[in-house]
């Protein structure tokens, strides 16, 4: 099964991303609310997504991004984003992620989004 | 400005007047006659001087006359400087001609000339009503006439020189007045102008973070709420299914009662019902929390835009600064550790609006002296210093581990207009205005600040505001 982990320091913000993978694909969920933590599960979990809010206490997105880069180059990471952040999700794109979502998006794009990676993963 | 020689002779005696004329005015063949004669005077400036003094005469035998002369010099607006009358004539005397001239032209030196017999100075002050009349025996030495002749209109001159200056320095006065008004005006508009961007501004702050502090909630709840729209039709489906199968009940057909549950069996597996029925309640929870959280930033919003609203109100100023942290949470929450040390409050009767725009700026001015990540820590205690009402204070200390106030700029911040921030970004109105807040409320505010280690703001509030509403609108403008 495919494992997902979702860094957002906001837990319902992750429950609501975990419900909407939940509903329709076979995934298996992790939940990290802050960088620190999020890398920590990441060596532990070794998910092949990651759903990774930019704007965190702590270590923030980005440098969160850089260092699961660093640890994995071939993992998905989807960025999670205020409208006003946009500038930063581009820049993490730069850096390497798969892809970024506005908050509040649109739960059919977030799943079409992580299909796609998955499909890319499989292949 | 010409020098005023014009003197009016009032003498009913035709030999005095001529007297005058040799005195005051002589002919130019005298005066042809003295440069002659100067020649062979050793005393020559002397004489020189004497015949240079040209006064323009103009004589009257008669107390009428002499007024006449008056009012139609005044008329021409070409004054007489001096009279000399003659006490004793016919008609009209030396004193009531004085009289009338004055209430002519209250400015013409005059000079009686009188008799040793005749009257005294006082008769005469007595009929003039002024004693700044000056005063002539009889018979006058041509010396004393040219004296005063000089002397009086030099004084008339001297006067109204001081006059036009007097009057030219009044009006300049009353240029400057209006000039100060003018600008008075002009700094006012600004300052309302500036007192106004800078309440954009930090709605501006505001609106971002509530933008932001928003966004969360309304991003989860509107995901559970399209989540909750694909569970509702999934267990309509089943519904329809479970009804199917209690109607199939009574028809005792076993093989399709079978295989109706065979579906459902399947349709649960995958809709995920139980993972559906497990979650319902849970996703309606959060949602509630979310829809809770809006909420509550709308009621932090709602008092912060009552500013314009004054009212006193008993309150504890804790839930003011919990506000006012709540507004700037998320300029705060990536950089900051609040530390609340809170202590017990009685209620505080002031303008909670006014006071939490007073910590939202100390606590926004903290977080902006922050570079990286540091701590602010809020205080409140109460103190009681004496046995009278007005000893008993609540004080908020609010420090930072900011970067400090330079030393040459602290005793400047609470100054208007003062700002360390590049231009646009800061209208240096903040903390002045803060600073009139506190004060109209008979409060104290004072800093504390060392460069590289951070900043305490200390606020000293009586437990009863001393001003009234009005007022302290009227001290803040538009703020």
């Amino acid at each position: 099964m495919n494992r997902i982990l979702v860094i957002d320091d906001d837990v319902n913000v992750c429950r609501m991303l975990k419900r909407i993978l939940m509903l329709e694909g076979e995934y298996e969920i992790d939940m990290a609310h802050d960088g620190k933590t999020g890398l920590q599960k990441f060596e532990q979990f070794t998910p092949q997504i990651v759903l990774l809010d930019v704007m965190m206490p702590g270590t923030g997105g980005i440098q969160t991004l850089m260092e699961i880069k660093r640890r994995d180059s071939e993992v998905g990471v989807i960025m999670i984003t205020a409208s006003e952040d946009e500038a930063l999700a581009k820049k993490a794109l730069s850096l390497g992620a798969y892809e970024y979502l506005v908050k509040p998006f649109n739960a059919e794009y977030l799943k079409t989004v992580v299909m796609v990676k998955v499909m890319d993963y499989l292949d | 400005m010409e020098n005023n020689v014009r003197i009016l002779i009032v003498d009913d005696d035709s030999g005095v007047r001529e007297s005058y004329v040799d005195i005051l005015a002589p002919t130019p063949s005298l005066e042809i006659l003295a440069r002659g004669a100067s020649l062979f005077e050793t005393n020559r400036s002397k004489r020189q001087k004497i015949y240079r003094e040209p006064y323009d005469l103009t004589l009257v035998d008669r107390g009428d006359k002499g007024v006449k002369a008056v009012e139609e010099a005044t008329r021409q607006g070409n004054p007489f400087s001096v009279a000399f009358i003659d006490m004793k004539m016919p008609g009209m005397d030396g004193a009531e001609t004085a009289k009338r001239i004055w209430a002519v032209d209250p400015r013409i030196k005059a000079v009686i000339i009188t008799a040793y017999s005749e009257h005294g100075p006082d008769d005469i002050i007595q009929v003039t009503g002024r004693d700044d009349i000056l005063y002539l025996r009889k018979p006058f030495n041509s010396e004393e006439i040219r004296q005063f002749a000089k002397a009086l209109t030099v004084q008339w001159n001297l006067e109204r020189e001081r006059e036009l200056l007097t009057g030219r320095l009044r009006k300049a006065l009353h240029e400057l007045e209006e000039l100060n008004r003018d600008l008075q005006k002009k700094v006012e508009e600004q300052a309302a102008l500036l007192i106004q961007s800078e309440k954009m501004a930090s709605i501006g702050i505001l609106a971002a973070g509530v933008a932001h502090e928003i966004n969360n909630p309304i991003s989860f709840v509107s995901g559970n709420l399209s989540i909750l729209d694909q569970y509702t039709s999934r267990m309509k489906t089943l519904f329809h299914k479970y009804r199917e199968l209690t109607a199939s009940l009574t028809n005792r057909d076993k093989s399709k009662l079978l295989s109706l549950i065979k579906v459902i069996r399947d349709l649960e597996q995958k809709t995920k019902v139980d993972l559906i029925m497990e979650d319902m309640a849970d996703l309606v929870k959060e949602s509630m929390e979310g829809a809770t959280r809006v909420a509550n930033i709308v009621r932090d919003l709602k008092t912060f835009s009552r500013v314009d609203q004054f009212e006193l109100r008993s309150i504890d100023l804790n839930k003011t600064l919990d506000t006012a942290i709540h507004i700037l949470w998320n300029e705060l929450k990536y950089k900051v550790n609040i530390v609340k040390e809170y202590g017990d409050l009685p209620a505080v009767k002031c303008f909670p609006e006014k006071l939490s725009q007073v910590f939202m700026n100390i606590l926004m001015n903290a977080a902006q002296a922050i570079e990286d990540k540091g701590t602010i820590k809020i205080k409140t205690a109460y103190v009681q210093e004496g046995r009278r009402s007005s000893d008993r204070t609540v004080e908020i200390r609010i420090s930072d581990t900011g970067k400090g106030i330079p030393k040459e700029d602290i005793s400047k911040i609470f100054d208007p207009f003062f700002t360390t921030k590049p231009p646009g970004q800061g209208t240096g109105l903040g903390l002045s205005i803060a600073y009139d807040i506190v004060a109209a409320h008979g409060g104290k505010m004072t800093v504390k600040s060392q460069e590289g280690a951070g900043t305490v703001f200390t606020i000293r509030l009586p437990l009863k505001a001393k001003m009234s509403g009005s007022e302290i609108t009227e001290r803040n403008v538009n703020s």
